[in-house]
């Protein structure tokens, strides 16, 4: 192993100590979930961008503010409505009539934990400014660029099943995301919990954070040193040029894809307590890394497949790196 | 210390095989150059020496070891020289040197005894030196027993073509070939990869010596019992079908012939006589000049050469290819690609004296991934045969799972290998996708691991037949 490449295993224990203190700790508030938990917080320690999407009532928000509060960080909200603007986000400069001078007052952009919530229902010119500070974590307004602090981390949540009144997100928005996840229903048990636990007070009041800013970019960098074999690059790059060559995909996914699962299978990796990837880290982030990235054909969506269909049936043609060559697998189509 | 017990028998053995191929070279090397005058004895006592002296500077802290190395082998070559050519001129008399140099010069012309002694004695002090150096295992041992093998092959040939007598020599390729299967036998023991490694080493190392004891007596048997009368009556007979098969074909083709009419020859028109005109006798034609017909020739030959060679090599590797097919339908058996081993070896050789001559290689694309750790890929092998083992009785890997998946489908299939299986995918996956290297104990775990998972399925196999015969 490349030793300037390896982190220690005190290191990737850190990062999976941090990752269990904030499961428990986000499951004061927030019943079961262990996976989309699992998945914000890997999201974080990628400087990564999170879009859960879901049906309304099943905890989104509630999850992205229980995640904010976690983690101690400076946190902000943008409600978006149609009639949302560029400059309520970033911010504007103001006269202050006062001092005679031009000043700027930051928007709630200039967090380090911001909840998008709603996204879908902002105009598409108030979503596009967001697209400069989710990739280059800073905002330019009146020709002067503000640098945003460190982490920076963006929780969106929208409801796919309304149509009037949201505009869809924009490819490259959609690209700008590391992961999507998505809630679900929670099952019988978990639903009771969740009446006993918010029948009297909304826990969140009293949630405590678990982690420091300075921790949280301790713990990103240790990510970035674990180990990733040589043949798991091919693997990830494989399944990334498998959604351009796909016959049920009109666009494929982006270098940038490529590059997600890959910090992302390494932030996976830590959290499990391993200093090295493993093709397991790789399949089980495919589909929420890759699935919101590609546009599938028209026929494909009218026949009622999904992206995340599309991705696992990829998933099961692109063979994996071990020994041997395995039985191959007839194709589903 | 079990270990260094292992490694001394390796070195043992790979200096004896290389003994056996160089005493029968040198036999024949003295008989035809010095006939026989030379004794062998004394010349092969350059190698253990050679060796001794070589493991010697690393513990007197020498940097350099070339030049000490060369220097020794001038001086012990030149001690046993004066002793044994030049024993009736004192020591302290140049007139001995004079004659040596006399006698080294000539050796360019026509090889002599003195030649035989320095090429010899410089052959076998490289062979030691190179032994001080070297770190044996199975890859060592099998480069020694291909070179020994070409080495024997070239001497049976001079031995069937020459006038050369040898008693030795069916022994020392016996005892060579013997040497060379209990050398890679010890050296997979050593690496824990065979099944020297296993439960029944014990039931596996007595059939492999009375294996090797098999090999001797029927060596020796076919060496006792073909002799050259022997051999005449077989050639005979084998000339005797040849001629009655040749006959057939001749009578054959005479009744064929017989079948036609014999044409009716025209009577010819009487010639006319011709004036007698006397020429002068021309040189033959030539289209090319002698020079330019020797180099054709040349051409011609080595092109020859390189398809008998391509040939040879093609038949090989369906040979090859053939044993592969058929040992890998055996049980438990792995058999290893060895495609393009040949030419790697080439290339190997052909780098090595670039870089000794200190120029730089030519071709491109040589470079490869540094090998494996012996440890990491004894634990795939393993991995690898158990992957095969399953699939053999009906629970195959998907080539998209990956082996924590595939690790649910074995404990389905099979239960109580539960600790087994999941001890061996663990072991696979760290050493796979981490490149750590296992200890010592964790592998002697894993060869357990993997013999008591085929137990337990012979075990459960047994079970089902005899509850099916009820």
């Amino acid at each position: 192993m490349d030793q300037a490449f390896a982190a220690t295993a005190p290191e990737v224990w850190r990062v999976k100590e941090a990752a269990e203190r904030i499961l428990k700790n986000v499951n004061q508030v927030i019943v079961g979930k262990a996976e989309t938990i699992q998945l914000v917080l890997i999201a974080l320690l990628c400087e990564g961008h999170v879009l859960i999407e879901d049906v309304p009532g099943v905890g989104k928000t509630l999850l992205a503010k229980t995640m904010a509060k976690s983690m101690g960080c400076r946190f902000k909200r943008i409600q978006c409505t149609p009639d949302l603007l560029p400059s309520d986000v970033t911010g504007i400069h103001y006269f202050n009539q006062k001092t005679f001078a031009f000043e700027f007052r930051p928007g709630p952009i200039i967090a380090q934990i911001v909840l998008v919530d709603e996204i879908n229902r902002a105009m598409p010119r108030t979503q596009s400014s967001l697209l400069e500070c989710m990739q280059e974590q800073q905002i330019t307004v009146d020709l002067e660029t503000v640098p945003l602090p460190r982490p920076f981390m963006i929780l969106a949540t929208q409801n796919p099943i309304e149509l009037e009144g949201t505009f869809p997100l924009p490819e490259a928005q959609l690209d700008r995301f590391l992961l999507r996840a998505r809630m679900g229903y929670p099952d019988e048990g978990e639903e009771k919990a969740i009446l006993t636990r918010f029948h009297q007070a909304n826990p969140l009041d009293n949630l405590p954070s678990v982690l420091e800013v300075s921790e949280i970019l301790e713990l990103q960098k240790n990510c970035r040193q674990v180990y990733v074999e040589d043949s798991l690059h091919r693997y990830i790059t494989a399944l990334t040029r498998a959604t351009r060559s796909h016959d049920k995909i009109k666009l494929g996914t982006s270098p940038r894809a490529s590059l997600g699962l890959y910090i992302a299978s390494q932030a996976r990796a830590a959290i499990h307590g391993r200093n090295y990837v493993i093709p397991d880290d790789v399949k089980s982030l495919a589909i929420p890394i890759l699935a919101h990235r590609f546009i599938a054909k028209t026929e494909t969506r009218m026949k009622g497949q999904s992206q995340e269909d599309i991705v696992k049936e990829i998933l099961s043609t692109v063979p994996v790196p071990t020994e041997g060559t395995g039985r191959p697998v007839p194709s589903s189509s | 210390m079990k270990q260094n017990w292992h490694m001394a028998l390796l070195y043992g053995i790979v200096a004896a095989m290389q003994v056996c191929w160089l005493g029968i070279a040198l036999d024949l090397a003295n008989q035809k150059a010095a006939d026989g005058s030379l004794s062998l004895l004394v010349v092969l006592g350059f190698y253990p020496l050679a060796f001794a002296f070589n493991r010697l500077l690393p513990v007197l802290r020498f940097s350099r070891v070339v030049l000490p190395s060369c220097l020794a082998w001038a001086a012990t070559m030149l001690l046993l020289a004066k002793i044994h050519f030049f024993n009736s001129i004192p020591l302290g008399d140049p007139l001995w040197l004079r004659n040596l140099w006399q006698a080294i010069a000539q050796m360019f012309h026509a090889f002599n005894p003195v030649g035989l002694m320095i090429v010899s004695s410089a052959i076998l002090w490289g062979l030691g030196w190179r032994l001080a150096y070297v770190r044996i295992h199975f890859a060592t041992l099998i480069t020694e027993f291909q070179f020994g093998l070409a080495i024997f092959l070239i001497v049976f040939f001079v031995h069937a073509q020459a006038d050369w007598k040898s008693s030795a020599l069916v022994p020392a390729a016996l005892i060579f070939f013997s040497l060379a299967l209990l050398g890679m036998s010890v050296s997979l023991a050593r690496e824990q990869t065979s099944w020297l490694s296993g439960p029944y080493k014990g039931l596996w190392f007595g059939l492999l010596l009375f294996s090797i004891g098999l090999i001797l007596a029927l060596g020796l048997l076919i060496s006792v019992a073909v002799n050259p009368p022997l051999l005449d009556f077989i050639l005979s007979l084998l000339a005797k079908a040849g001629q009655f098969i040749l006959e057939m074909i001749q009578k054959f083709f005479a009744f064929l012939s017989s079948l036609f009419p014999p044409p009716q020859p025209a009577g010819l028109p009487p010639s006319l006589r011709m004036p007698q005109i006397s020429r002068p006798p021309e040189a033959p034609f030539m289209l090319f000049s002698d020079s330019v017909r020797e180099i054709m020739r040349f051409i011609w030959g080595m092109g020859c050469l390189t398809l008998i060679l391509v040939a040879l090599w093609r038949i090989a590797g369906q040979v090859f290819n053939w044993l592969r097919r058929k040992l890998s339908g055996l049980e438990g058996a792995e058999v290893e690609q060895l495609s393009g081993a040949f030419r790697e070896d080439l290339w190997h050789l052909l780098r090595r004296i670039f870089l000794a001559l200190r120029m730089k290689w030519p071709l491109r694309g040589g470079e490869k991934l540094p090998p494996l750790l012996s440890e990491i890929e004894s634990v795939r092998r393993i991995y690898r045969q158990l992957l095969k083992w399953a699939a053999a009785r009906g629970c195959p890997r998907h080539a998209s799972q990956t082996p924590w998946e595939y690790l649910q489908m074995l404990l389905q299939w099979l239960p109580e290998g539960r600790g087994n299986f999941t001890f061996i995918t663990h072991q696979y996956v760290r050493a796979r996708y981490s490149l750590a290297v296992p200890t010592e104990n964790e592998l002697e775990q894993l060869g357990r691991s993997w013999q008591q998972l085929k137990k337990i399925r012979s075990q459960r196999a047994v079970k089902k037949t005899l509850k099916n015969r009820r």
